[in-house]
């Protein structure tokens, strides 16, 4: 009997308990954050801090569709004070655990990237495993921008993302993989692009995820071309190999050979090229035959050799016209050869870390090497054209 | 109980005397008086008119014994062989005897000048027939149900068992009921700690009053406090044939459809009878799903309310932008629109349980979409909780063992507190707490969690998992000789 009494003791005591913790949100007083943007103004020397919300309405009458969005911003002269002054203009509790994206103003990129990655990674309520890109003119206008398919921006971006593997021409990483590869000072790396632009047929203007921007010393640098984000796909990203697949468009004698083309593996090593200590990159590729432009008989081994070494040399002009401009043009590392060298070179590293930045690594010679092969030829055989080629 | 025993005088009209004192203010009572040739009463056959089976008493019982008697010219002798012939059956010692024989509904016989009675037990009170049981359904296997008479029990217990190592002990418990209780067994298989605990235990009973087994169990279980039940109850007797030939021990109780079968652990509870008559994989497709029911009918309100209290981050973004619309002007904190809808969901349940069968079905609809949609619908509640309480519900049904059921549905309450004060953290350490309660638990010596005492992968296997009807039996016949004896394998 005192055991049944001191039970319902306790179990009275927990229901005036049950609500009085501070840590309850409930889901009717939250607004999800799904996308941020920060920018600076240059002007006002102020942070721009911009959230686009999703909060349950409640004097919708439909009850199937009670979201409604709400983009805000607020200034500060911090990121975290912008943050901050937000809070007077939202009317519930911010939750930034379901946000994916973080956007960057490109003013903002290129002044204090630094400071922002800093602020999203020691905030405890930010995902690490969110992606950072950065916003081609202010993020503010590409955040008011309404999404092509109707659904929520945030969505759409997401999907995009995911498409990047089937066409290797955006780049999108997340808050930890920037944060990663700011260990190492002697080298940039590359992040997604937001742009907007109007789309063939359109009406208006879309937001694009393409390109890539370059990041250099805590600052955005330069922007990136679609062809030269491919190569950074094929040249870094070991872990996207899988699952990225791209098209090329080589050009074998009279012919115009679609390609279909996926990564094997890479291998650099570090040799002496005219004299010179450089870099030589073997890349090895599988091609699958996707168009032809007039009949080509792939069944014979010899002329199959010769399209597997067109489309090596394409390749390897490709890359190395892609590496000749991050070195000389961009001058900033954003391959990984100084990662490369001070993991398996320490000593050759430690003699020319000093110099690497300025002087090494713009004039370091590299060679490419690929391997395209092309296991399978298809099916069809003949497709029009004449049987001569 | 009183050692000094009344005797039985040899004169008729003394002993009627006597009766007529314990039985006073009773007019149930009646006496049947076989005359000598004198006029003066030569016997007397004594009974309790509601209990006993009247059309036979008088049709043929006592023509016979008159006619016999008065042939005999008036021989007491003759009366006693004739008593015998209509089956009189039991001599009787002494009055305490007599009058117990009385009351379970038999009838005694005093004849002149013996200082001993005769006595036949003569039922005629109502009896159910033997039916389907109600609560222990099954698809396949037998239909037959134990109801309220021990004898007839016994009987569809017997008939299962056809060997005379099923042995039987009768205990009789309640002051003023008397209650006839048999525990029986099968003497190679039972363990014989068990059997003497089991004796123990039913020997310290002290009730006035016994009119149901619930009332054994609850005063010979290990741990009364506890809400689960240390002991199973069965309303059929293939059930309980299994359970003996585990090497189980079942009591029987008079008056009672539910044998009690000792000792029970956690999956005896959750395993219901039908498993053994279907193929091994449906049956442990059907074990994994009662787990994953169990589960789900104990923490599904809880992990509800401390997800989406305290850890929204937990919940998947879409799944997230469902609950955002869907909790949309909902007025009440999810915990307690979570307790509300369980309140009424165990309402309904109970109302649907004592109405009449034909109002509780519509009370069952009534409340399912009335309450539920209006609910919805007027924005009181949201459109997730429903789901969940009506999971739950449903889940908590498939539990076999209703006393087990109940267990669940009741300790559903606390977590739900607990998850709406501490999260997740508070969930886990009720389930802690609730593992270490299980594992701390025994019934008649043997641990509830039975896993408890393996060494054995094998029998670890075997007692989880349904094998296949040939290695069950080798399996069995392998296990330790403790396990084999306890109360740990499925047998055929």
């Amino acid at each position: 009997m005192k055991m049944i009494k001191r039970s319902i003791a306790l179990l009275l005591s927990m229901a005036m308990l049950a609500g009085c913790s501070s840590d309850i949100r409930e889901i009717s007083d939250i607004a999800l954050v799904m996308l941020t943007s920060i920018d600076y103004n240059e002007k006002k020397q102020e942070y721009i801090f911009t959230v686009n919300c999703l909060e349950a309405s409640t004097n919708s009458s439909d009850s199937s569709e009670r979201k409604s969005e709400w983009i805000a911003s607020a200034s500060g002269k911090s990121i975290f004070e912008a943050a901050r002054n937000l809070r007077s203009r939202a009317g519930k509790i911010l939750v930034w655990q379901h946000d994916k994206f973080f956007l960057i103003g490109e003013s903002a990129a290129r002044r204090s990237f630094y400071e922002v990655v800093d602020f999203l990674t020691r905030t405890r309520e930010i995902r690490l495993s969110s992606f950072l890109i950065v916003g081609e003119g202010p993020a503010l206008e590409l955040m008011r921008m309404r999404a092509e398919t109707g659904d929520l921006v945030s969505n759409e971006i997401l999907g995009r993302i995911k498409n990047e593997q089937l066409w290797g021409k955006s780049l999108s990483i997340t808050i930890k993989d920037v944060v990663n590869y700011y260990t190492n000072p002697y080298r940039g790396f590359v992040t997604g692009k937001l742009s907007k632009s109007m789309p063939i047929g359109g009406t208006r203007e879309v937001i694009f995820l393409s390109g890539g921007s370059v990041i250099k010393e805590g600052k955005l640098s330069n922007w990136l071309t679609k062809e030269d984000t491919l190569s950074i796909h094929i040249l870094v990203d070991k872990k996207y190999w899988r699952h990225l697949e791209f098209a090329e468009y080589v050009p074998y004698k009279s012919l115009n050979v679609g390609l279909r083309l996926h990564v094997n593996k890479r291998s650099m090593k570090l040799v002496h090229i005219n004299g010179k200590q450089g870099i030589d990159i073997h890349i090895g590729l599988t091609g699958t035959i996707a168009s032809l432009d007039n009949h080509l008989n792939l069944a014979d081994p010899v002329k199959l050799r010769e399209l597997e070494n067109a489309a090596n040399r394409y390749m390897e002009r490709k890359l190395k016209k892609s590496l000749n401009r991050f070195q000389q043009v961009m001058k900033t590392d954003i391959i990984g050869f100084s990662d490369y060298l001070r993991h398996y070179h320490p000593y050759l590293w430690r003699k020319i870390s000093a110099h690497w930045v300025t002087e090494v690594y713009p004039s370091m010679p590299t060679r490419v090497h690929v391997d395209v092969s092309i296991p399978t030829i298809g099916m069809s055989e003949v497709l029009g054209g004449s049987k001569d080629d | 109980m009183n050692t000094q025993k009344t005797p039985i005088e040899p004169s008729v009209v003394r002993n009627v005397d006597a009766l007529r004192h314990l039985f006073s203010d009773n007019e149930q009572i009646a006496f049947h008086y076989l005359e000598s040739n004198a006029g003066s009463p030569a016997a007397v056959i004594a009974y309790i008119r509601v209990l006993i089976d009247m059309e036979r008493l008088q049709q043929h019982i006592l023509p016979q014994m008159s006619k016999h008697y008065r042939a005999s010219g008036f021989d007491a002798q003759a009366l006693e062989e004739s008593a015998a012939a209509q089956g009189f059956e039991q001599t009787l010692e002494d009055m305490d005897l007599a009058v117990h024989m009385i009351v379970s509904a038999g009838i005694v016989l005093f004849v002149e000048g013996y200082s001993h009675a005769f006595g036949m037990s003569l039922p005629g009170y109502g009896k159910r027939s033997v039916d389907e049981p109600m609560l222990e359904v099954n698809v396949r296997g037998p239909r037959v149900g134990f109801i309220e008479d021990i004898g007839i029990n016994l009987g569809l217990i017997y008939r299962r068992l056809k060997t005379n190592k099923l042995k039987s002990k009768k205990y009789m418990i309640g002051r003023d009921s008397q209650t006839d209780i048999t525990v029986i067994y099968l003497e190679d298989q039972v363990s014989p700690d068990v059997l003497q605990e089991v004796d123990r235990r039913l020997n310290t009973i002290r009730l006035n009053v016994l009119t149901d087994s619930a009332q054994i169990e609850e005063w010979i279980q290990d741990s009364p406090y506890s809400p689960f039940p240390q002991i199973q109850n069965t309303e059929r007797p293939d059930r309980v044939a299994t359970a003996l030939n585990q090497g189980r021990v079942a009591i029987l109780t008079d008056g009672s459809p539910n044998v009690l079968l000792v000792p029970a652990v956690i999956t005896d509870l959750l395993h219901p009878s039908e498993d053994l008559y279907e193929k091994f994989y449906f049956a442990n497709f059907l074990r994994i799903l009662r787990l994953i029911t169990l589960f789900i009918s104990l923490f599904l309100p809880s992990i509800y309310i401390a997800l989406s209290t305290f850890h929204l981050e937990m919940i998947p973004t879409p799944l997230m932008l469902t609950f955002l619309s869907a909790k949309a002007g909902i007025p009440l904190p999810t915990f307690l629109e979570a307790l509300v809808m369980e309140i009424a969901f165990e309402i309904l349940r109970e109302a649907s349980i004592r109405l009449p069968r034909t109002v509780g079905q519509s009370v069952s609809i009534v409340g399912a979409l009335i309450i539920g949609e209006a609910a919805v619908q007027s924005g009181l509640v949201s459109r997730p909780i429903v789901i969940i309480v009506a999971l739950t519900g449903i889940a908590s049904f498939t539990i076999p063992s209703f006393n087990t059921a109940i267990a669940i549905r009741m300790l559903r309450f606390p977590l739900m507190f607990i998850a709406a004060w501490t999260g997740v953290l508070g969930i886990s350490l009720c389930l802690f707490a609730l593992i270490l309660h299980l594992c701390s638990l025994k019934s008649f010596g043997k641990p509830y969690i039975t896993t408890l005492e393996m060494v054995k992968w094998r029998d670890f296997i075997s007692h989880y998992v349904l094998l296949p009807v040939k290695h069950r039996r080798l399996s069995r016949m392998q296990a330790s000789p403790a396990l084999r004896r306890g109360s740990t394998h499925e047998d055929d």
